[in-house]
Order: structure tokens, then sequence, then C-alpha cells
């Protein structure tokens, strides 16, 4: 095996150069886990650890990287910025992970045209920085953009700042070039015109696929016009859940917000214990207008007299801006605990209250410090994010897992979908998607028989050993470890992470 | 009825290069106008295939059973035909996959043309019957039928104060499902018809039924995205049995303006700046005069109209407006119109019928500021071809203008095709355009393009494993003839 893998590291190095292949343990240990760090409990079941971890800086690199894993079998694990949940970006079995983040470089952006073409691994930051520039708008982003990439979010999907007017990265996207498992590039749309919705537009089939079909390399993403303003405006509610009447009317009301964010007390409160200047712990709902300002000044008007319909108070515009100019910033209190998991599922506007409700007695009933947050997705449905401290040092963090599954278990049950799979929720997939579930498999042999790309994730769950019996972990048992540990939980110490570091200094 | 059946015949009749190169293009023309002399007789049998059976299912129950016959998994004897050729071959031993007979689906009504191949006997389902509205009122979603007509779908949501998402491309009576079975185009000003599913239900090959996306939300990423695959090209691999869209609330004041331009290189200005305003207009739809004439009755105020559907209450409305016609200066009169959707149901029909009778073939997509451009050379096509040509269409706050040429000339197939293949070279001249038609797709040679239709292909082999949905047509064993009958 070390011959193996020595042979395979000089291969990788003839293609990419020494700087940019690596095998250290340093590395090795970095890239075993996302933005949560993975339960250490985890590595009996999968190799987390990459063998070597690639940097192409072209498209050209990524086929000579994929024709080499047909000589070697190595599988390949593609990875942006690292800011996933579940492990997606987290091999199962070593092999090759693809950092894409040297692949930074915004190719082109089309004023006339109204497009931006950017490799995968350039951020969402930059990206929106140089459309700004050029007198562009890049509406849709995510909460990560200072570090998640535009090809990582395209692969995990799901929802972001400015999903109430433009929807998610899927509805900007007009063309993908990915390489396929034969190491042949496929542009999925044109750069040039907008096949959006036509027979032939593969682009949407790659959105969410968690890099698991091909190897997105480079995108082209709709651009609007610059806004001549964004006007946040923030209003307290005795609770989020008696924001909803107001958040009903706004939707039958003749403006459209950009961006709609719901914060929790609780969310705050783990913000103010590490930022002494935060918003007071209360229930706030950010409603951001852009566009023109006569547009925006109407637009504050109609939800100014809803709110106040709804029971809800306006507060400062100063404290408006600092929440807006905080939303690339929603987790800052990963610092109590050097760990933090963010749940993320679409529920139904009305069931919004429901929702929160379920959180709360989740978190009571498994005694952990939550936080959550949401956002409004269209005028019917809306993005719950609920998320909790972690702590990587305790021997108990697989426990707080069952979180996360009975979370997404709860939100099926009030007709949402949860988001992003990883890399040990697909024994979920079965009840979120019911029969359709079957065409999973199909869709991964056709465009990856040989499993190439991130495999034994989305349809399966697939394991380090190679032995017959246990090359899978078989679905319907895999959720079983999990709620043992959460039963555990329940009759373990109530977590105090929070609280033991405001002992210890706490906010600044 | 199947985009996918088309290219798979023309794939496997042009499987040698050479051939592919030499008479793809002159096959397509041959099966499009039935020219049975210049075509082989096995392509000739094909082409004059029909279904063995027209069935009007009523709920999906019935559909499911349709389908379960047609994989093998319930008897076809009641239909006439050996059960044991598709109960026992078909399930158990699988030789009879390969055999073109299936549940093939006909979409309520076509915008342009038929499919090239029809269906290869099997069953044949009209979804008129699943024309079920169901709109709550509280939330901003609606149940529909695959027959539903869009129509009926914006009447029901109107009483509930609300728009359906996106509204025809050419407003004719079509069926909501249409968008996915056949070739109606919908959108607004803002949004596409694949934003507008949330979730798209049907029944597979294999006899189960499934969801792609979410009845009461979006589908945002959760595993594969089955939702844009079902929109595009679901009806490929099922059989869709409802629809689960988006409503967006409708605005107290709506109202209907209309500019006439005499000059398209204005038109296609004032197109590129509208879309630049940044507002949030409700429609934006181009005519020339006889399309005016035809959709709204009486005279056009111009040779070219640009409508835009400005909402909202007073004030929005007034700011809307004023932003409106700053933007689309260059206009030499103006007007207000009703609302082209707030029609009577059967006035809709009777002005659908009017519209139908023009000869479309397609649907030109480029960016607005090339719109004239497009509008140009529809006219001097027409004139060349001694057809009136003229043009509908839309625009959409991306910035991309979507002209929609017609033709005053009878339906004839060899008409459609010269006028189709016309359209589709002056979509070339103009650059940074396309021309979305099914014959464009067959005729498409771009590399990439002609790859993701391989895959396209081989998906649909995958997940409708049983081939019972949409079956291709077989060619027999024997050789291509390039001069049958010894006629060059």
């Amino acid at each position: 095996m070390a011959n193996r893998l020595d042979y395979a590291y000089r291969r990788l190095v003839n293609v990419l150069g020494p700087g940019r292949v690596k095998r250290g343990p340093f590395e090795s240990l970095l890239y075993g886990h996302d933005f949560a760090a993975l339960p250490k409990a985890l590595a009996l079941t999968f190799d987390v650890e990459p063998d070597f971890v690639v940097l192409p800086r072209t498209t050209e690199e990524v086929v000579r990287v994929v024709r080499f894993q047909a000589e070697s079998g190595l599988p390949i694990v593609p990875r942006g910025g690292g800011t996933g949940m579940y492990g997606g970006a987290v091999p199962n079995r070593g092999g090759i992970l693809i950092d894409f983040r040297m692949m930074n470089r915004v190719v082109n952006v089309d004023a006339a045209n109204r497009t931006i073409t950017v490799e995968a691994g350039c951020t969402w930051q930059e990206a929106f920085d140089r459309a700004w520039a050029a007198g562009l708008f890049l509406p849709v982003y995510p909460t990560f953009a200072i570090s998640s990439t535009v090809g990582g979010w395209i692969n995990s999907g799901g929802v972001g700042v400015g999903a109430m007017k433009y929807g998610s990265p899927r509805d900007l996207l007009r063309n993908l070039e990915v390489v396929l498992e034969d190491g042949t590039v496929l542009q999925t749309g044109s750069d040039r015109v907008d096949l959006g919705g036509s027979p032939t537009d593969l682009g949407p089939l790659f959105v969410g696929s968690e890099g698991t079909l091909a190897l997105a390399t480079r995108a082209t993403l709709r651009l609007h016009p610059r806004p001549e303003e964004i006007r946040p405006l923030a209003y307290a509610f005795p609770t989020l859940a008696a924001a909803l009447p107001a958040l009903r009317a706004l939707a039958a009301s003749p403006v459209r917000p950009y961006h709609v964010a719901l914060l929790d007390p609780s969310h705050l409160e783990l913000v103010k214990a590490v930022h002494r200047d935060a918003p007071e712990p209360a229930a706030i709902a950010l409603v951001v207008f852009e566009g023109p300002k006569d547009e925006n000044a109407e637009g504050e008007k109609v939800v100014d007299a809803l709110v106040a319909t709804g029971g809800g108070a306006k507060l400062a515009a100063e404290t408006a801006k600092d929440l807006w100019d905080d939303r690339r910033f929603a987790y800052p209190m990963r610092r109590i605990s050097g760990g933090l998991v963010v749940c993320e599922a679409i529920v139904p506007l009305g069931k919004l209250g429901e929702a929160l409700a379920q959180v709360r007695a989740l978190r009571d009933r498994l005694k952990m410090e939550v936080g959550v947050h949401a956002a409004a997705v269209d005028a019917n449905s809306v993005a719950v994010y609920p998320y909790f401290l972690d702590d990587e040092a305790s021997p108990m963090p697989p426990a707080r897992l069952a979180f996360a599954v009975a979370f997404r278990e709860r939100m099926l049950d009030l007709g949402g979908h949860p988001m992003g799979i990883g890399l040990l929720l697909a024994f979920q997939v079965a009840a979120i998607h019911g029969n359709a579930h079957r065409f999973f498999r199909p869709i991964k042999e056709t465009l990856d028989p040989q499993g190439r790309f991130n495999a034994g994730k989305m349809h399966e769950i697939r394991t380090k050993y190679d032995f017959p019996g246990l090359r899978r972990v078989p679905l319907s048992l895999a959720a079983f470890p999990i709620r043992v540990l959460g039963a555990l939980k329940r009759i373990g110490p109530r977590d105090n992470l929070a609280r033991r570091y405001t002992q210890h200094g706490g906010a600044r | 009825m199947s985009l996918f059946r088309d290219l798979r015949l023309l794939q496997e009749a042009t499987a040698i290069p050479a051939l592919r190169e030499v008479v793809r293009e002159a096959l397509i023309r041959a099966m499009f106008v039935r020219d049975e002399r210049a075509l082989p007789r096995d392509l000739v049998a094909v082409l004059r295939s029909k279904a063995d059976i027209v069935v009007r299912p009523r709920d999906d129950l019935e559909v499911r059973q349709a389908v379960r016959v047609a994989n093998g998994e319930e008897s076809t004897v009641d239909m006439g035909r050996p059960a044991d050729e598709f109960h026992y071959y078909r399930q158990r031993l699988g030789v009879a996959k390969d055999t073109p007979w299936g549940v093939s689906v006909r979409p309520t009504a076509l915008q342009t043309y038929d499919w090239l191949v029809p269906p290869q006997g099997g069953i044949e389902l009209d979804l008129g019957g699943l024309d079920a509205v169901e709109v709550d009122g509280v939330s901003y979603a609606a149940k529909v039928g695959p027959g539903a007509r869009w129509k009926a779908l914006y009447d029901r949501a109107a009483k509930a104060g609300m728009f359906p998402a996106v509204f025809p491309s050419v407003p004719l009576d079509v069926a909501v499902g249409d968008g996915i079975l056949g070739d109606a185009r919908f959108r607004s000003y803002h949004d596409a018809f694949a934003s507008f599913v949330y979730d798209v239900s049907g029944v597979a090959g294999n006899g189960l039924k499934v969801h792609c996306g979410f009845e009461q939300v979006p589908n945002h990423a959760t595993g594969y995205n089955l939702r844009d695959l079902a929109v595009q090209c679901g009806a490929e691999f099922l059989v869709p049995t409802a629809l689960h869209v988006r409503l967006v609330g409708r605005p107290p004041v709506v109202r209907d303006f209309v500019y006439a331009y005499d000059d398209t290189a204005k038109l296609a200005a004032a197109l590129d700046k509208l879309t630049r305003t940044g507002r949030p207009y409700l429609w934006a739809n181009l005519y020339d005069e006889r399309a005016w004439a035809l959709v709204h009755g009486g005279a056009a105020p111009g040779p070219y109209a640009l409508e835009v559907g400005v909402g909202g209450n007073d004030a929005l409305v007034a700011a809307r407006t004023k932003a409106l016609e700053a933007a689309v200066a260059g206009f030499t009169a103006k007007a207000e119109a009703a609302v082209p959707w707030d029609l009577a149901a059967d006035a809709y029909r009777a002005r659908s019928d009017k519209l139908g009778k023009l000869l479309f073939v397609g649907e030109i997509v480029t960016a607005a500021k090339n719109a004239g451009a497009a509008i140009d050379r529809v006219r001097g096509l027409g004139e060349s071809k001694g057809a009136r040509g003229g043009f509908l269409g839309n625009v959409m706050d991306t910035g991309q203008a979507y002209v929609v040429p017609y033709f005053e000339a009878a339906k004839e197939p060899l008409r459609m095709y010269d006028l189709s293949r016309g359209v589709a070279d002056l979509v070339r001249g103009i650059g940074d355009a396309a021309f979305d038609s099914r014959l464009a797709y067959l005729w498409n040679e771009d590399p990439h393009v002609r790859r993701r239709t391989e895959i396209l292909l081989r998906l649909e082999s995958a997940l409708d494993s049983a081939n019972a949905i949409e079956p291709p047509a077989t060619l027999a064993a024997e050789p291509i003839e390039l001069f049958p009958e010894g006629r060059a």
C-alpha cells in the first residue's frame, strides 16, 4: 500500500508540481473535517483523512487528476471552502481530495450580458465584489460568503442571502463547466445565451449533487443591475412566531423584499455571549429592500404598517444596519466551543411556529445549547437554521448529532425538507424523497458509473472497509447508534459551554 | 410524443459517422414532412405507427394502472394483447424491454408542431381529464392536474387575491402541464417556469408514484435535483399526474401600459433600459400590429408594441410608471390596455383559437438589446418566403428577450420546416442567440449540446429501466438505403 501511495504521489507531483500535492499529517487532519468537526468515533467507520490533497489551478489539471484516478483507483473528493456541515466534502475512504481554492479567478465580468464567469474556487464575496465594482449585483450568496466558494455552494445547494427575491444559486446559474468521470469537459449551458429551462440545460442537475456526479470547475452566473440602495429595516416582536401574521401580510402586499431574516432570542443570546455590543436578545425580523430609493421608501412604509398591525415595533436604523452588516458573520459563537453545527430545513411559512417549538423541545430534551434563526425563502416558505455548540474535546459529541437527525425528521413531518446529505445522512434520503429516491442510484451510475467522485454518499453510506458485508452501512441501521447516543445525552449533564465561556472572560 | 424518441431514432438511423454528416439534416427534413419516397422502408413503418389505444384517465390511480400494464406488472389480456408477451417476458425475463410498447402522453395544446416519431403502438394517455385546480386561498401554492388550463388556475388564484407566478409566453389556452409535456413556455418579468413549480408528481416507469420536489416548499437541494429534471424533461421518464406550483400576491392595483415604437432599434434600446431599472414589473410583452390586434383587439398603437404590467399600491404604481416611462423613452405613442389575462374564460379561449391559427415555429432567445435585430430578420424572412412574418415575445429582468416569430401561412409540414430552418439560420446571424424549438434540438451539432443530449438519453434509460414510458422506436435490422428503389 505504501509503495502504491508513493507511486501515486510521484504521479500527482508530475501533474501539479510538489508545492500543490500534500500528504502531510497536518493536511490530513485539516481536510478530515469541514465546518463542523466530525465526531472522533466516526474514524471507526470512515477514513476521513485524505491520502493526498491536491490544489489544481486549471481545468486541464483537474482533467489530468481525473485521468490519473482512472489508473490509480483512488477515490476523488472535491472540496471548496470547507464550510459544509455534514461531511459532504470529507473523504470516506481516503483518496485524493481536490481543494479548488487555487482555482479562484474571476474569469470575466460581462457587463453587456450581465454575467460573471468565475472559477469554482472563487469565493462568493470575491464574485460579489467584482460584480459590484462593474456596476452589477450578484444578488444571492451564502451566509459564509467570505470563505464559501462558488463551486462549493453550487455543489451543496441551499438558500442564502437574497433568497426571498432571487432564489438560490440554481436560479443564477447560466453555465457550469464540469469535468466528467471520463476526463472530458462539459459545458452544461451557455455563457452567451440563457438556456434556462431548455431540455438540454444540464446545469440544475449538478446543483446540490455534493460533487458526486462531476467536478465543477467554472461557473457563469447571472447578474442584476446594481441597486441604487440597500435598505435594511429591523422590527422586534414578542416571539418569532408572533411575527408570522406580519409575514403573511407581507406576502400579500405589493412589495417584495430582497431578504427577510428572523432572529430568535436564543440566537442573539449566543451572539451576545461573544459580542458585548450585539443587540439585546429579542425576536427580531430583519427586512431588507434593494432597488430604487423611492421603491424602498414605499416598501418601508408598507412594512412599518404591517408590523404595527401585527404587534411588532420598529428598531433603530443603526440596529438594522448592524444586523445587516453582520450577515456574513452569523456564527461568531463558534469561538465559544470551537465547534458548531448548523442544521438547515425549509418548512411552509404557516408551520414556522411549530418548527421553532420543535427546535426548543429538542433543545430541552437533549439538554443542549441551541440557537435558531430563519430566513424567508418565498411567500410560502421559510428556511429554519438551528445550530448547536459542539465541544470537540468532549467525549460526547456524537450524541449531539441526534439533534440534527431528529430536527430533520421533524421538519419533514411539518411538510418541509432538510438540506444536505453529506457523509452519513443518506439514510434519510428515502424519507425525504419517497419513491423518487430510487432515481438517485441510476443518476449516479449514469454520470459516474465507476464511482470516482465522492462515492459512497448520497444514496449509500460507504465505509472504509473493503470486506464483503462491511463495505456499506445498511441504511436501515445507520441512525441507530446516533439515536442511542442521543438517549445517553438525555441522561447526561446539561451543556453549559456558553456560561463557562462567559465566566472565563466571555464577550469582547 | 417525445423529443427523446426523435433524438434516439435519429441517433440510430445515423449511427455511422458518414451518415451523420451527410444525411442527418436530409433525414430530419424527410421525416418532418413525411416524404416517404425519400425514406427507407423501416423508417416509413416507424412514422406510420400510432398508439394502439387512447386512454383518458380520471385520476392518478388510472394512470398508474396504465403504466403497470405497460411495464408488465399487470396483464394486458383485457386490451386484446397476449398476457404472456408483456407479463411474463417483460417482468420475469426482461427480454421485451426493447419492445417499443409502452405509455405515451399527449400535451393538451401544441403551440408549434408535433414530434417526428409517433408512439409505436401502446397506450396513449390523454391527460385532459386530470384538470383539477386546488387553491386553498391561504398558502401561496396550488395543486393542478397536468391537463388543467393555465387560465383556470389564473381565475381560481385571482379569486383568492393571487396570481400564478408565471404567464404563458403566448396567450394561448394551454394547460399548465404543457410546460412539461409540450412546447408551451411560461414566464413573468421576474420568474421562470422552473421557479414556479414546487413539485412534479407522477407515475414512474416502475409503476410507483413519485414526487420530484416537495408539495408545499421549493426544493433547494437535498440530494439530486429531480425537480428541474422533471420540469425540463420529466415526461420522458414519468407520467405527470399533478403539479404543485407557486402563487404570488395579486397587487391591489394592476395596470397594463403599452408603448408603441416605429423602429426596432429604439424598441431594443428601450427593452435593455427597462431591464436595468431594478423595478418589479409583472410582465413585459412584445407584439407587432397583427399580434396586438389578435390579443387585444382594435388597432395597435404602432408597428411595434411593448406591453408592461405594473402592479402595486397607488404610490408604487405611480413611481413604477414614472420610472417605466423614463426607461422606455423613444416611444411614439402610449396607451393603457386591459390586463391580457383578465378576459372571461370563453373569450380567452376564442382569442386563443384565433392566435392558434398563426404558424409558430419556436422561440428566439437573445439579449434584450438584440431583440430588434431578431425582429427585423423575422420580418425579412417572412418576406423572402412569401409568408408575412411577425412576432410576439417577452422580456425578463435578467435582460433576456424571448421573441416568438409567427408566420401567416398554412400549417403544412414543408412550410413549417422551411420557415423553422430560416429562423434557425437567422438566429446564427444574430450572435449570442439561441433558437428554442424541437427541430433546432435535432439540428444542433454543437459538441457540448450533443454530449448533453447523450447524457440525457442515458439518464432517461436509467430512470425508466422498464422502458415503459415513451419507449423509443426501433428500426429493423436492415441497413438504411440512401436511395430507396434506385431514386436519388
